[in-house]
């Protein structure tokens, strides 16, 4: 009823028009748009492309890809368009394929849009298509490469274990085994300071998120098959991720590509606070000034916002600050949506340009998201995780 | 004898371009691209992708361009720069080499203003994006014009200010954009136009001289030559700062809505609104058609006209204002319908999705934006809303009143259809276009209110301005005696036609 009150200023037009014309106008309203669309089956939502490239790219201020290049093409409906004459065979070459990895996966776009576009969710679609047709650009094909013989990111260079089986699952992530080892180490240390009988994966596989980004779905799978396997292995009731992404990916993505996980799925900071909440834990005084990053993943995609908040504000002593962009009006770190890897330069801009915003608040950064603190590196950033222990840590001084 | 040797479009087949023949000769040198990047560092692209991307601005009708697989035109080539020395080396380059320039702010223009019509040289001005200054006590900001404009109200609303500029088009749309074409925001019955809001300009003309005004509230040292730049559509030059007027963020906000029996009635009450000297911020009235497409949902508007007013600013001002327009409302048959209407306006003015939905469907559409003083406003809005009617293939045919004067007033009219059997996209689209006009002139209306003329109203601009086309030409080639500043735009010169 309302979709039909909503479209009745078109039927009012309809009903002045001559016969003819309404006739016509009618058979283009109601059949019109198959005659845009590629003739192939694409992997991409084309008619979803179609309306963004058609849009006077009423987001772009906020994305910040468009921000660090000040190129029209890598705005979010410049992409768009692009996208749809790769798609439509008008336009090839490297430039233009590789104009479709320029994506931070920050979803800041949704905020704005009129149709609630990802831009990055479309663009995943559009690269699937890439890769069907063999035309990935080689530096993304590395990196598929090397997923599919390492199966992490990056070389690991941590030796966190827990027992093979517990109650709770802590999935690392692949920011954590390579780069971000003392998150993990924060995250133990408390699971034994509450007496948590938690497990760890042995040959934990990244979470599949840069194969699904960068359009290799079918790889994808064996990745999700494999944790999914795994989690089911170590019994585990809950899995907690410190990375927004991992949680993200295990808790919607992974189900809606059917691959079921039994265990409820949190991110650090519902697990932080629920210990709070159930006083396995008291703080001690950490005099702290701190700035709070909202990584995009977990309050755009996940919707947390208040979870970490709390588990800082009920630190007594500390002090947190809120940045002028906050919560879902959030900038991004630069690294989401695989941008770290794919585009390091871009990622590089927007970090600076988040640091120097974060720094007008406080010197310290906490965020809760392994890869906003990786891109943050070089400031006092600190995960949530690492604040939690350190003011437990005071206590048993 | 031109050194300018433009590029063939041969590698890209798969285009056809619409302005292609427009462009004279081929092959842009690979020189000149090694002696802008000397100019530029990093800040230049030959990129198909790139060029392919700059090639079309907003105007409407390239959307369906589109879709259909054809380009308006293609540039050389890009070039990003960062300040004002840098403006002026690659201006003296394409003066020397007499290549066309086509200044790029964020290309949400609807007239084909940014559209590189003869190739050469796009300049996006969008590095140049800082806020220099802010002078509190004289309530005013120094900025360059690549800033965007909600980037521009964001910084300014977190200082405590405001520009009261918000076009439709602020998210996606820069400063220069507005300057160059002389931009209305939807506040604008109170604070004004750009033009209205500019305290100095600093640009660079053809031949690399930068030109800057001084932040000082009225002087009268002859004419203020640098006002040339405002609506000047890139033809004179690059803005590259502009000082403009800001305001302490308004302490109040009141929301008033009325449904009148017509859009006549509306008008007459929001005239008499004006005649009192009583600026409410924001005053719209929307034709039938329009008041069923925005508020449908709004109990007693069904086969009305809606007005709605927003005022703001210091408290006990606004209090009155309300009253007076309250009053003046009601005094006109107006039906009040509280401030929901208006709640409901500020929830969706930005979300623009009819292009979206409407142009893969085969529809062609536009807006076109006129002004007339009140004697005529009437028989305008009358005669072109029929003129529209009657061109076969239009379906949609409405309008609304957007910015008022105590002297009169502009009409934002929509027209969308389906070009009739065997007519091209393009037919059908000026025809309606022609039709507007023509009955505008016919009424003593101005051709444009704030989108300026690009290249859709070209042809109709010497009709509007008379003999102030042969001062404007001789203008033009004074300060651009090569005609490099994006040629084939508003003041079409004979040699190029
Ligand atoms: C959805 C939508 C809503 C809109 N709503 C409004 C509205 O409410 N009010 C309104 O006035 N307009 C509106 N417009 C039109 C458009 O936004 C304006 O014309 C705007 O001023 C263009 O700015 P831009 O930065 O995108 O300029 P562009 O499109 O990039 O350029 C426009 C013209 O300005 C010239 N130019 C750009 N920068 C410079 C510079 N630094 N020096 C010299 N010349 C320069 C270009 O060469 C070109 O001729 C709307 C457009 C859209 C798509
Ligand atoms: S997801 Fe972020 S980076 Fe990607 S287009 Fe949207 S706003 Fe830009
Ligand atoms: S994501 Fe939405 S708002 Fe952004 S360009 Fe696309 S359609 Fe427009």
């Amino acid at each position: 009823m309302k979709k039909i009150k909503k479209y009745a200023w078109v039927m009012d037009a309809f009903s002045q028009t001559p016969f003819s014309t309404k006739a016509r106008a009618m058979k283009h309203f109601l059949t019109g748009k198959k005659s845009y669309l590629p003739k192939k089956k694409t992997h991409a939502d084309m008619e979803s492309v179609i309306k963004c490239a058609l849009c006077p790219n009423m987001c772009r201020f906020d994305c910040p890809v468009l921000e660090a290049e000040k190129n029209e093409a890598t705005s979010p409906s410049g992409k768009m368009r692009i996208a749809y004459l790769i798609e439509t065979d008008r336009l090839d070459g490297t430039d233009a394929f590789e104009l479709m990895y320029k994506c931070a996966g920050c979803d800041a776009c949704i905020q704005w849009c009129p149709f609630d576009f990802s831009v990055s969710d479309i663009l995943k679609g559009v690269r699937a298509d890439i890769v069907a047709d063999n035309r990935t650009p080689e530096d993304i094909v590395k990196i598929k490469e090397h997923l599919e013989k390492n199966h992490t990111m990056d070389k690991i260079n941590i030796d966190v274990k827990g027992s093979e089986k517990g109650d709770i699952l802590y999935f690392m992530g692949c920011t954590i085994l390579s780069e971000k080892g003392e998150i993990a180490e924060a995250m133990i240390d408390i699971f034994n300071t509450v007496g948590e009988k938690y497990a760890t994966i042995r040959d934990e596989w990244c979470c599949g998120a840069p194969l699904i980004n960068l359009g290799f779905t079918e790889v994808f799978k064996h990745f999700a098959e494999h944790n999914v396997e795994k989690i089911k292995e170590s019994g585990c009731k809950t899995v907690v991720c410190s990375c927004p992404t991992c949680a993200y990916m295990l808790r919607q993505v992974y189900s809606q590509m059917d691959f079921e996980i039994k265990a409820q799925v949190l991110h650090s900071s519902e697990y932080l606070l629920s210990l709070m909440k159930d006083k396995k834990i008291r703080f001690d005084h950490l005099e702290k000034e701190c700035v709070y990053h909202d990584p995009c993943t977990l309050v755009r995609k996940l919707g947390i916002e208040e979870e970490p908040r709390k588990v800082l504000e009920n630190i007594p002593g500390m002090i947190v600050k809120e940045p002028y962009f906050n919560r879902k009006d959030t900038k991004c770190c630069g690294r989401g949506g695989s941008l770290g890897s794919t585009n390091p330069d871009i990622a590089e801009k927007i970090a600076q340009k988040r640091v120097a915003e974060l720094r007008k608040e406080a010197e310290c950064i906490v965020t809760a998201c392994p890869t906003c603190a990786l891109a943050f590196e070089g400031c006092e950033v600190y995960d949530i995780s690492e604040i939690f222990i350190k003011s437990l840590e005071k206590k048993n001084e | 004898m031109s050194f300018y040797i433009a590029n063939c479009l041969l590698e890209i087949m798969s285009y056809d371009t619409v302005y292609q023949k427009d462009k004279k000769d081929c092959v842009f040198s690979k020189k000149i691209i090694e002696q802008l990047n000397s100019i530029v560092p990093n800040g230049v692209s030959d990129k198909e992708v790139d060029r392919v991307t700059y090639s079309k601005d907003y105007w409407p009708i390239t959307l369906r361009w589109l879709l259909d697989g054809k380009l308006p035109a293609l540039p050389d080539c890009i070039v990003w720069p960062e300040n004002a020395q840098q403006v002026t080396e690659i201006l003296r380059l394409a003066n020397r080499e007499k290549i066309p320039i086509v200044p790029f702010g964020e290309g949400s223009g609807v007239v084909g203003g940014a559209i590189p019509i003869r190739g050469g040289i796009v300049v996006d001005m969008k590095k140049m994006d800082s806020v220099v200054e802010i002078d509190d006590l004289g309530l005013m900001v120094t900025v360059q014009p690549g800033i965007n404009g909600m980037n521009l109200e964001r910084y300014l609303n977190r200082k405590g200010y405001t520009m009261g500029h918000i076009p439709q088009s602020i998210y996606c749309s820069s400063l220069g954009g507005w300057l160059a074409c002389r931009a209305a925001g939807q506040f604008s019955t109170k604070y004004g136009k750009i033009e209205d809001m500019v305290v100095a300009l600093e640009a660079v003309l053809p031949d690399g001289t930068i030109i800057k005004s001084k932040p000082v509230p009225r002087s009268s040292t002859g004419p203020q030559v640098e006002q040339l730049f405002l609506g000047s559509e890139g033809r004179f030059g690059i803005i590259t700062e502009a000082t403009l007027k800001i305001w302490p963020y308004p302490e109040e906000r009141s929301m008033l809505s009325f449904a009148f029996d017509d859009v006549y009635h509306a008008l007459e009450a929001v005239r008499k609104i004006m005649r009192k000297n009583v600026y409410p911020a924001v005053v719209r009235i929307y034709d039938m058609n329009e008041t069923l497409r925005h508020f449908y949902e709004t109990k007693g508007a069904k086969d009305k006209c809606m007005l709605i007013l927003l005022m703001e600013g210091d408290k006990k001002l606004v209090k009155l204002e309300n009253e007076i327009s309250e009053m003046t409302c009601k005094g006109e048959g107006g039906v009040a319908c509280g401030d929901e209407p208006v709640h409901h306006w500020l929830e969706t003015r930005f979300n623009v999705k009819e292009s979206s939905e409407f142009t893969p469907r085969g529809f062609i559409f536009d807006t076109v934006e006129v002004s007339v003083g009140w004697k005529n406003a009437p028989n305008l809005y009358k005669t072109v809303i029929e003129a529209m009617r009657k061109v076969g293939g239009v379906v949609v045919a409405s309008g609304h009143a957007s910015h008022f004067y105590p002297q009169g007033v502009c009409f934002y009219f929509t027209f969308g259809g389906i070009p009739p059997k065997d007519a091209a996209p393009f037919t059908f689209y000026e025809s309606v276009w022609d039709a507007i006009m023509k009955s505008c002139l016919e009424e003593q209306g101005s051709i444009s209110h704030h989108h300026g003329i690009g290249l859709i109203r070209a042809k109709w601009l010497e009709k509007e301005i008379g003999e102030r086309m042969q001062m404007l030409k001789k203008i033009k080639s004074a300060i651009d005696p090569h005609n490099i500043m994006n040629p084939g735009k508003m003041v079409v010169e004979r040699e190029e036609n």
